[in-house]
């Protein structure tokens, strides 16, 4: 059930090629902004961290549901894993976009505004989740309580994403499908740089589900 | 340009400080289980 070494080392190998492709893309291809300057290259990394890290709540959403139909250890496994890179790179996305706040809005965090306290709070909820998993004695009930955190968790994702519309606040929608809404030189460095880092969350993932294997199997022969 | 770096540079040590922890406890973990599976001192 765990991933192949040799197709997770290949993907390895092919996105390490790839964010070496869209750092060059970043550095000397996509043109600075013509309204903040350089600092505009923060999004190339800011937005799909966050979009990675969506999809990492997305399978710890998956994971919580698969195992409560039919308390599959696999699918408890990937959720551990999922939720412990999506935290990584919440961590990415609210450290980033708030050093890129700084020069743009004269501070590095805005209280109470709907996209930084949702986004906030969906960190919160994953190091919550991850800090229950870790005190927890393994087993059925921790994992039975995990996926109901990692299903109800997954709630704040939507709020966060379409916190830009339902409520005012300062940060800027996401427009980069619109047409015209991005030149193209900057929509190619932020689909390669999209890419490169979904495929890096999936690798990640994938690793950090051989290594809760693992374990599981050190604890398994040790109780023997 | 230093808050382009800043940026860059935490998202860089922070992810490559989360592969090294991952390859560390995969190795730590992997040595562990040759120890017990060839019924080693840590096995006991």
């Amino acid at each position: 059930m765990a991933p192949r070494a040799d197709l997770l080392r290949l993907a390895a190998v092919a996105d390490a090629l790839l964010l070496l492709l869209a750092t060059g893309l970043v550095v000397f291809y996509a043109p600075a902004d013509a309204v903040q300057g350089v600092v505009q290259k923060i999004f190339y990394l800011h937005v799909p961290a966050a979009i990675a890290a969506y999809m990492a709540f997305a399978v710890v959403l998956v994971g919580g549901l698969v195992y409560l139909w039919n308390e599959s250890p696999a699918a408890d496994r990937l959720a551990r894993a999922a939720a412990e890179v999506g935290l990584v790179l919440t961590t990415v996305t609210l450290v980033m976009g708030s050093i890129w706040a700084k020069p743009i809005w004269g501070t590095y965090w805005v209280p109470w505004d709907a996209r930084l306290v949702s986004t906030l709070v969906l960190w919160l909820i994953y190091a919550g989740y991850l800090l229950m998993r870790r005190i927890a004695t393994p087993g059925r009930q921790a994992a039975r309580f995990g996926a109901v955190v990692g299903i109800v968790g997954f709630i704040d994702v939507p709020i966060v994403h379409f916190s830009v519309t339902w409520w005012r606040t300062i940060h800027p929608p996401i427009e980069t499908a619109a047409p015209g809404a991005l030149p193209p030189a900057m929509l190619l460095t932020f689909a390669i740089s999209s890419l490169a880092v979904l495929l890096l969350a999936a690798v990640l993932i994938g690793y950090r589900y051989r290594l809760e294997a693992l374990r599981e199997r050190l604890a398994a022969a040790l109780d023997r | 340009m230093s808050y382009l770096i800043g940026a860059y540079g935490f998202a860089i040590v922070l992810l490559a400080g989360y592969v090294i922890y991952l390859v560390r406890q995969a190795r730590s973990v992997a040595a562990r289980m040759d120890e017990v599976e060839e019924g080693g001192p840590a096995a006991g």
